[in-house]
């Protein structure tokens, strides 16, 4: 849109040009201000000028009488005719009614406050069960470890600390990969101000198993039947601590044998299953952890656990308590060594006080018709003894045996680490012997130039401490194998104790004949000592294999040491590292020769202790 | 919004409102009783959604939006389906056959807006009614200025025609103008 410039009127122009620098109002400025669509200061300018400007304000008249003309036009009538506006119009209104009509007749007719709106009420409803619902399903705060435990413990220590008698009632269950499952019940009750105790722990089918009665303080009976149906040995009465949460492997054979001292070293004590879970979780190395679980009945449960792992094993406790009392209502101990497992449930299935007078006095005596049974069976065939209480031991042929198991699997699992790590071959094969000679041969083959007396002292120090440790573990056996622990031994567990002895007797030949092999080199040919020789003038005495043993060890002990003083010695001098080399290789074959008279010892007895298995049999 | 208060509101409107959508959506479309049936449908949707509780700040504006957006269909539609109505109808005007349309092209605003070009006479339309000139901008996709501009342009040729006398604008011419148009779209088809 141009601009309109001032006519031609000089005085005008003159006059115009000192006010408004020479220009007028365009059309669309004019048209916006009669609208009122100009911004502020374009409006007061526009106003200022047009006040000043009559053509300005001539042209505004012109555009605003032809507005004024077109919107007279268009209000006179309705545009199409009044009567098509008309008939439009009630259409538009029908259309209304239905509408209202269909709105209210559905459910919202129903609707009791009007002032609502249904949808926004119930997005509000909405919301509500939303809030409610993760307000509902939160996750509670994770418990503690120690104050949950210190909870269950109080739990346990108030129950105990009554005048009432405590009866406790527990499912117990113990199952075993390569045995059957056992389960039973355990019944207890414990009268802390009279001084009574009573335990019975029947089987599944109902039979008695266990049961000790103190009817007062001093005067107490038991019954016990072994598991295997055996009775106990008249004499052996020695005490011997084992708590189920410290059986180990070798005694994992006789975990029902513990679990029955374990309620026996709980004589005169009610459960406390709290005890024992903070008697396992003291020993070193567990971990510790405490969750919410769900129990195998779906019930929520606390769930406290200590575990503690090796290589060779690992044991789990588990305690579950309560949520909302804290009342301990399971213990759970797994046992996991190597391929097998094993398991020993404790489920508390009751526990409550019961007032003194309802307690009827038999309860914490022996029932007659046990004594009945005594009387009417052999002692030496029956399984029932009646005596006064003493802790069942585990010593005997049976433990024996179950230990040799466990260290046996000890052996295995070293002999795996070994191998693993890639150390000089290990044990028990010919070939492995051959394949570290080969080893070090051709070392010492190569030794011409590049390696030093350092070099090779440290290889045989290595050898030879690898050698002490073999030693010490063939005469940690010797004296574990005493004629009385080996008296009741079976063949299988005589060729477990073979094959422990073997496996320590080759590997540490090998370390022999490596660190000979190592330190020869570096003496002359007329230095080295007779290997064939009786060492130090002494011939072989026939003496126990034990004490053969503990030979070895200290002849392995001094060539340790020897070799040892070979790298710590600042100031040596030639002559002193052939005297030192030389007394090395002097003991070496004085300790190879022990250990063919220790192996020979050892062939001996075994064969003497298969037979006597055998014949046992 | 309450149905009593929704009446009240969708009265006053349609009073005010219905002619000048009428009028715009009639010249736009070129045909009256569609354009009827587009504005009842903006006031059925306006009164629908009102008692929806929708919020509309300006019904004024939003009715010509929902107007214009219907025309709009309506063309694409016509583009689409080849629809030569307009064509078709032009003829009958022109030789008088059809009467609907009499009242709609003897109106006098309609031929004062056939004097104007198409954007000049929409701007027109919409400032009649009442929009402002920001709200005729965001409609038709302009600044404030252009729109003023146009309006001022179409206010000068309005009033030399009635300055000459409406008269002058024959209907004959008028229609030989749409005839012109409506075959130069056909051929662009």
């Amino acid at each position: 849109m141009g601009r309109k410039i001032c006519p031609s009127n000089a005085m005008f122009r003159s006059h115009y040009q000192k006010n408004h620098a020479g220009q007028h109002c365009s059309d669309d400025v004019l048209i916006a201000h009669a609208d009122g669509e100009l911004a502020s200061d374009e409006e007061s300018r526009a106003a200022a000028h047009l006040k000043q400007c009559w053509e300005c304000r001539g042209r505004l008249g012109e555009l605003e009488d032809t507005a004024q003309k077109l919107a007279l036009l268009t209000a006179e009538i309705p545009f199409g005719g009044a009567d098509r506006a008309a008939a439009r119009k009630a259409n538009f209104l029908a259309w209304r009614s239905e509408f209202e009509h269909k709105r209210a007749s559905a459910f919202h007719s129903l609707w009791p406050f009007p002032a609502l709106s249904i949808p926004k009420l119930a997005a509000a409803t909405a919301v509500a069960l939303a809030v409610v619902a993760l307000w509902l399903g939160r996750e509670p705060a994770r418990p503690r470890f120690f104050d949950t435990w210190a909870k269950a413990q109080r739990y346990e220590k108030a129950l105990s600390r009554t005048d009432a008698v405590l009866l406790q009632v527990a499912d117990v269950e113990i199952v075993a990969a390569e045995r059957r499952g056992h389960a039973g019940r355990l019944e207890v009750w414990s009268d802390r101000r009279g001084g009574r105790y009573a335990s019975r722990w029947t089987d599944k089918t109902g039979e008695l198993r266990y049961a000790v009665w103190q009817s007062s303080p001093g005067q107490a009976w038991r019954y016990d039947r072994s598991v295997e149906q055996r009775a106990l040995p008249a004499t052996d009465d020695q005490s011997q601590e084992v708590s189920l949460v410290e059986v180990d492997a070798g005694r994992l054979a006789q975990l029902e044998d513990a679990v029955l001292d374990r309620v026996r070293k709980r004589a005169w004590r009610p459960l406390e299953l709290s005890e024992d879970f903070a008697r396992f979780a003291a020993m070193g190395g567990c971990t510790l952890d405490v969750q919410r679980a769900s129990a195998a009945n779906g019930k929520p449960v606390i769930r406290l656990t200590a575990r503690k792992t090796s290589p060779r094993a690992s044991v789990e406790f588990v305690l579950e308590l309560d949520p909302d009392s804290f009342r301990p209502r399971l213990e759970q101990a797994s046992y996991r060594v190597g391929e097998r497992q094993f398991l020993v449930r404790l489920a508390m299935a009751q526990s409550e006080q019961i007032p003194q007078a309802r307690i009827e006095p038999v309860v914490f005596a022996p029932e007659p018709t046990l004594f009945v049974a005594s009387l009417t069976r052999t002692p030496a065939s029956s399984p029932l003894l009646l005596r006064p209480p003493a802790p069942l031991t585990m010593e005997g042929p049976h433990s024996a045996a179950a230990e040799l198991e466990g260290m046996f699997a000890e052996h295995l699992s070293g002999i795996c680490s070994a191998v693993s790590a890639a150390a000089p071959p290990s044990g028990g094969s010919s070939g492995g012997n051959n394949v570290v000679q080969k080893r070090m041969q051709q070392r010492i083959t190569d030794m011409a130039s590049p390696r030093t007396l350092d070099d090779v002292t440290q290889e045989a120090v290595a050898l030879t401490a690898s050698g002490l440790h073999e030693a010490a573990e063939i005469r940690r056996l010797t004296e574990w194998a005493t004629p009385e622990k080996t008296a009741g031994l079976d063949a299988h567990s005589w060729r477990l104790l073979n094959r422990m002895i073997l496996d320590h007797v080759a590997r540490l030949r090998n370390r022999l004949s490596a660190t000979r092999g190592l330190l020869e080199p570096l003496l002359s040919g007329d230095g080295i000592p007779n290997a064939t020789s009786a060492p130090h003038g002494r011939d072989a005495t026939g003496e126990p294999w034990a004490v053969e043993a503990a030979h070895v060890f200290s002849h392995l002990e001094r060539v340790q040491r020897n070799v040892s003083g070979l790298l710590t010695d600042d100031g040596r001098t030639p002559a002193s590292v052939d005297t030192a080399i030389s007394e090395v290789l002097e003991d070496l074959p004085t300790a190879e020769q022990e250990l063919g008279w220790l192996q020979a010892e050892w062939g001996k007895a075994l064969e003497h202790g298969i037979q006597l298995a055998s014949s046992g049999k | 919004m309450e149905e009593a208060e929704a009446t009240e509101l969708i009265n006053d409107l349609y009073g005010v409102l219905y002619s000048p959508l009428l009028r715009y959506t009639a010249h736009m479309t070129g045909r009256l009783e569609l354009a009827e049936d587009i504005v009842q449908e903006a006031f059925t949707r306006l009164y629908r959604d009102l008692r929806r509780g929708h919020r509309i700040d300006n019904p004024r504006a939003w009715a010509f939006a929902v107007v214009r957006r219907e025309v709009g269909r309506h063309w694409k539609k016509a583009e689409i389906w080849g629809i030569l109505e307009p064509l078709e109808r032009a003829e009958k005007v022109a030789d008088g056959s059809l009467t609907a349309l009499d009242s709609l092209m003897k109106d006098e605003v309609s031929i004062l807006l056939s004097a104007l070009s198409p954007r000049e006479a929409e701007v027109v339309l919409l400032r009649l009614g009442s929009l402002k000139y920001r709200e005729i901008g965001a409609e038709l996709g302009m600044g404030v200025k252009s729109v003023g501009t146009l309006l001022a342009r179409a206010l000068k040729k309005l009033r030399r025609v009635l300055a000459d006398g409406p008269e002058n604008l024959s209907f004959k011419r008028h229609v030989q103008k749409s005839l012109s148009k409506e075959s130069r779209r056909t051929t662009l088809q």
